[in-house]
């Protein structure tokens, strides 16, 4: 690269000529202000500043330039320009009005403040977003009322859309989810049981813990993957579309029209959904009881038959709608919450599915409690 | 204009299957002159600007920057010679997870390769230029309005000191007087900074008040020429054009003013 700068001192250190010579541009501003910093000395006090020689400057680096000779203004060193044309002294003209940026306040590392800080932020978020969850099941509940009211309000044609967009399209994936878990948790339980000689108790174990928990919990985390992070990201881009508002000036609910239809197609489709799992669990059972436990198909009836009542299935079956009514609430609150950017479709599709599934998982739990304080 | 043109097309020809959009345009741009672009809806200007700034591939034609071609141009060749020029697109494109700071920063550093400190220090010199207010400059695009967009996405669109400045509608969605000022910031800089301006534009106020040359989209082929030129046309819809209602408004009030 051809040398942009050249510098002499005379007289004692007192006196500095710079030269500024070929194209200054962009590219280069981090050298220039290394070369201008160069050049001081610390007895200066009278700069010339040739630019006889430049063929170009450009605006980041005459601004590098104006930025120098203003710290010397500090130092009370002089400054005498020579030799610069019309052109120079129009970028100049532009650029002499612009005050030296304030820089922003150093990033000074307080780990600890920031570290409790976040926690306390994090913390607030949180508790706040049970609050918003709640405010929205109170909307949730006043637009049902009104609907029940009046069932012709609501759009059954929009729930019928929804069973299927959730439901229908769902079964190959909750299937195949399904019969996969099943053959998984009889491998592994015919083993541990084998060296018992319990060996086929598997399909007790298999059969209790799909009907129970698994078929259920399995199916929801499904659900709120595909069908939760779908309502979220649906409704985040008609926020950022204006779609809801413009909703509001034709008087109509949003909630009504868009959530309450959601939410209902959920709380129809994932008993269903969890019904279909619980089904294909027990052929998954069946195929890996003949295949593994060599037990014939009625002695796996029999078996069945014994672990197995009623109750079994209708305790995992009743947690469905109750999880449902939950990944619809979360789902459309998040997408609700969007308001400006796409970005934040991201990041509220993101927090659905998390808030979600957590919650799923919080009342499974307290579920079980229930159960087991009503000795079911 | 004596200098040699920075930019020039010849016999450029873009076809969506057996649709033809320009068919055979030539023109140059040279340093320092503000060309506004105009034609119908469906003319083709945005296709025409893509064009030119390389994001999309003639069906023929060459488009010269500095006597090289950069149609038959190498990806790694074309982005340096794209350095050349920034764009302001028409929605502002800015990037929606950075500061305006760390937009007008961003080319500044990972293009230029400056380091972070002068390279947003630099920003804030080009945010300052566009006059966008100081308590923007920490704000995230999705909180700015219209104009501010605008002005960020010149900033950023000033960033390594282009020679060519392409704007898309630049005033559209402005308040007349945000527009007026933003045509005023376009001409300073043209003038001052020696800076070629393509720019797309419905403002009829822009066209007459600012552009040196303009060109028209017509019947798939360009007309090139000034304020002056082109009201002599005979061509119907370049006569219906600035000769219609808006357009006499337009001038009416310049000649008031």
């Amino acid at each position: 690269m051809k040398p942009i700068l050249a510098s002499v001192s005379c007289e004692s250190d007192k006196e500095l000529v710079l030269w500024l010579r070929h194209d200054w541009t962009v590219h280069e501003v981090d050298e220039i202000r290394l070369m201008l910093k160069d050049a001081l000395t610390a007895n200066v006090r009278h700069i010339v500043i040739d630019g006889s020689n430049l063929e170009s400057i450009d605006l980041s680096a005459a601004w590098t330039l104006v930025a120098f000779i203003r710290s010397l203004s500090a130092l009370n060193i002089e400054i005498e320009p020579r030799g610069f044309t019309e052109k120079h002294h129009k970028i100049y003209d532009i650029i002499k009005d612009i005050k030296h940026p304030t820089s922003p306040p150093a990033n000074l590392c307080h780990a600890a403040r920031d570290f409790f800080t976040h926690i306390g932020k994090v913390s607030i978020a949180i508790f706040k977003g049970f609050l918003d969850l709640e405010a929205f099941f109170g909307q949730l509940c006043t637009s049902a009322l009104a609907v029940l009211l009046n069932p012709s309000r609501l759009r059954w044609k929009s729930v019928g859309y929804h069973i299927n967009e959730i439901g229908i399209r769902a079964v190959p994936i909750v299937s195949l989810m399904a019969f996969l878990i099943s053959i998984v948790l009889g491998y592994q339980g015919s083993v541990q049981l084998q060296r018992f000689g319990a060996n086929v108790f598997t399909v007790n174990l298999v059969a209790v813990s799909l009907l129970r928990e698994m078929g259920v919990i399995m199916t929801s985390i499904i659900v709120a993957g595909r069908t939760g992070s779908a309502f979220a990201a649906q409704i985040g881009v008609m926020q950022i579309n204006q779609e809801t508002n413009a909703m509001r000036t034709f008087g109509l609910d949003p909630f009504e029209r868009l959530i309450l239809p959601r939410i209902l197609a959920l709380i129809i489709t994932l008993p269903l959904l969890t019904f279909l799992a619980d089904i294909v669990g027990l052929f998954g059972t069946l195929f890996v009881s003949t295949a593994l436990l060599k037990l014939s198909v009625p002695e796996f009836m029999g078996r069945l038959h014994e672990a197995v009542t009623a109750q079994t299935f209708i305790v995992g079956l009743i947690k469905a709608p109750v999880f449902a009514l939950m990944i619809g609430m979360v789902g459309c609150q998040q997408g609700l919450e969007v308001r400006e950017s796409a970005e934040e479709v991201g990041t509220h599709t993101t927090s659905a599915v998390v808030q979600s599934i957590f919650l799923v998982v919080l009342a499974d739990a307290l579920f079980s409690i229930l159960f087991t304080w009503m000795d079911i | 204009m004596t200098a040699a043109p920075i930019i020039e097309v010849k016999g450029l020809r873009n076809q969506f299957g057996k649709q033809v959009v320009h068919d055979g345009l030539d023109f140059s741009i040279y340093p320092g002159e503000i060309v506004g672009i105009v034609g119908g809806s469906g003319a083709g200007k945005s296709v025409l600007l893509n064009t030119i700034i390389g994001l999309r591939r003639p069906t023929s034609g060459s488009i010269l920057i500095g006597g090289k071609d950069i149609v038959t141009m190498g990806n790694r060749r074309k982005l340096e010679v794209q350095k050349l020029w920034g764009v302001l697109f028409q929605s502002g494109a800015l990037f929606s997870s950075l500061t305006v700071r760390q937009n007008v920063a961003l080319p500044l550093q990972e293009s230029a390769h400056i380091s972070k400190r002068m390279a947003e220090e630099l920003a804030e010199v080009k945010i300052e230029l566009v006059g966008l207010p100081a308590d923007a400059r920490d704000k995230l695009p999705a909180q700015l309005s219209g104009g501010m967009v605008k002005r960020a996405g010149l900033a950023r669109a000033l960033a390594l000191d282009p020679k060519v400045l392409f704007l898309d509608e630049p005033t559209s969605g402005l308040d007349p007087i945000s527009a007026n000022a933003f045509d005023r910031l376009i001409l300073a800089l043209s003038r001052d900074l020696d800076l070629a301006v393509v720019m797309i534009t419905h403002d009829l106020d822009s066209i007459f008040s600012i552009c040196d040359r303009i060109a028209v989209l017509v019947d798939k082929k360009i007309r090139v020429g000034t304020l002056q030129d082109l009201l002599k046309d005979e061509h119907p819809w370049i006569r219906e054009y600035f000769h219609g209602e808006r357009a006499q408004a337009a001038q009416n009030i310049r000649r008031v003013g």
